[in-house]
């Protein structure tokens, strides 16, 4: 009971303010993933070695490191490059980078479902290589990628957390600061809380989508 | 005067502190990688114990079970871990005082159990329907269909999976350096901000890479090995 009635303290306006920074990085992060892993996927399957192996290997980098590693490297060691980001673009550039190793694979699997009949068809109709990927592979995989999408932008929303490293004014930070002043640790309970509803939301959202777009 | 390259080299890529940072990070690096297979391993077995319940729940006839496993997992799949670790850790020393590293390994289990529950769950029922009726047919009870049929063939095909989420698992182990533990990244920050060497984050990011590549390379290759064609 005290619990709840602490929860309805945190919910101030600061507090949503934070909230919108985590949804506004959410949202970028998601649409720059999904361009960003449609990028390596395509160089994953492509014929040249050279653009395979880069592509695995960047795939392994960044499915073996650890995110806070990845962040840290990114907001610390890059500025001795003279590349200094903002905590916004430094937040989306790692949180990027990380997610769009694990999209990758996902795509890679669904390229591999689409059906080969369909493809030669549009080369036989005198399509392109280029044009076939575009016209046909991109718009069917698509399809079947789908739930892996929606599982990738729950899995970016899991990561948000990390990027109070970079002083986003994200939940987490605004969390370790009101824990600073209250001493209270029932405000990590509430910020656990609002991720789960916006996670569980959004599992929803995905659940109904996938079953809307799935192939006949 | 003669130059010296690699002195030139190890200043162009880093600070001047890098050098002896680098000699701090290795001699410390036995003890911090001990501590980040503890947590690995700690944070495993309680999501093997807890996971495999909650599997057995979700699969169980009874609505009693299985609705209660299921949305347990569908919560547990939205919880974050930094403020779940925070929350574990906080919510615990303030009654008894307790280590980081044992709070670590509680927090990274619970973060680790749903993932471990749908991997039980799909294994258990991945076991295909032709050979659970063979086994009915030939008079076998539920409890030696459970023995010689599901249980073999379930641990074929999960045994790579839950080493790939172990491998994941010691990734994500990083984050109990945030409550001051002192693992591979703990141990780096520790130097890092002690002698301003921020390189070293690359060093530690091939820590990592060296152990987690090979590792789960192998496992590729044992799933492949073991695989049942059915």
């Amino acid at each position: 009971m005290e619990l709840l009635i602490n929860f309805w303290e945190w919910t101030t306006p600061d507090m949503m303010r934070s909230l919108v920074n985590v949804l506004k990085v959410l949202v970028v992060c998601s649409f720059t993933t999904i361009i960003w892993a449609l990028f390596i996927v395509l160089m994953r399957i492509s014929k040249f070695f050279i653009f395979r192996w880069l592509a695995v290997s960047y795939i392994e980098l960044f499915r073996g490191t650890p995110l806070i590693v990845q962040i840290l490297i990114i907001f610390n060691y890059l500025p001795h490059f003279g590349i200094v980001l903002s905590s916004f673009q430094a937040a989306v550039l790692s949180l990027t980078l990380n997610a769009g190793g694990y999209l990758a694979e996902s795509y890679r699997s669904g390229f591999q479902a689409v059906p080969l009949g369909q493809k030669e068809a549009a080369l036989a109709l005198g399509m392109s290589k280029i044009r076939a990927i575009i016209r046909v592979d991109v718009p069917v995989a698509f399809r079947i990628v789908m739930p892996a999408i929606g599982n990738i932008v729950v899995s970016i929303l899991l990561t948000t957390p990390f990027i109070y490293l970079v002083g986003m004014g994200d939940l987490m930070m605004r969390a370790n600061e009101l824990m600073r002043l209250t001493l209270n640790w029932s405000v990590y309970a509430y910020i656990t809380f609002i991720y789960i509803i916006v996670g569980l939301i959004l599992t929803w959202f995905n659940y109904t989508l996938e079953k809307k777009m799935r192939l006949p | 005067m003669e130059r010296d390259y690699l002195l030139e080299f190890l200043l162009y890529i880093g600070t001047p502190n890098f050098p002896i940072s680098l000699v701090k990070y290795f001699s410390s690096l036995p003890k911090a990688l001990l501590v980040t297979l503890e947590v690995t391993i700690g944070a495993t077995i309680i999501a093997l114990l807890i996971g495999l319940l909650l599997a057995l729940m979700r699969v169980s006839k009874s609505k009693y079970l299985y609705y209660p496993a299921g949305i347990l997992i569908y919560i547990g799949r939205c919880v974050p871990l930094p403020p779940l670790q925070l929350l574990v850790y906080l919510s615990i020393t303030t009654y008894i005082l307790m280590e980081p590293k044992i709070a670590g390994i509680i927090a990274i289990g619970l973060f680790t159990i749903p993932y471990m529950a749908e991997l039980f769950r799909s294994g258990i029922q991945d076991v295909s329907i032709g050979m659970k009726e063979a086994g009915m047919s030939l008079g076998m009870s539920k409890w030696v269909l459970a023995k010689r049929i599901i249980v073999p063939v379930a641990v074929r095909t999960m045994l790579p999976a839950i080493g790939q989420l172990m491998v994941g698992t010691m990734i994500n182990s990083a984050f109990v350096s945030q409550i001051g533990a002192k693992d591979i990244t703990g141990m780096a920050r520790n130097i890092i901000n002690a002698f301003f060497s921020t390189e070293l984050w690359i060093v530690v990011a091939v820590t990592y890479f060296l152990i987690a590549f090979p590792l789960s390379r192998a496992l590729n290759w044992l799933e492949r090995r073991i695989a049942i064609v059915q």
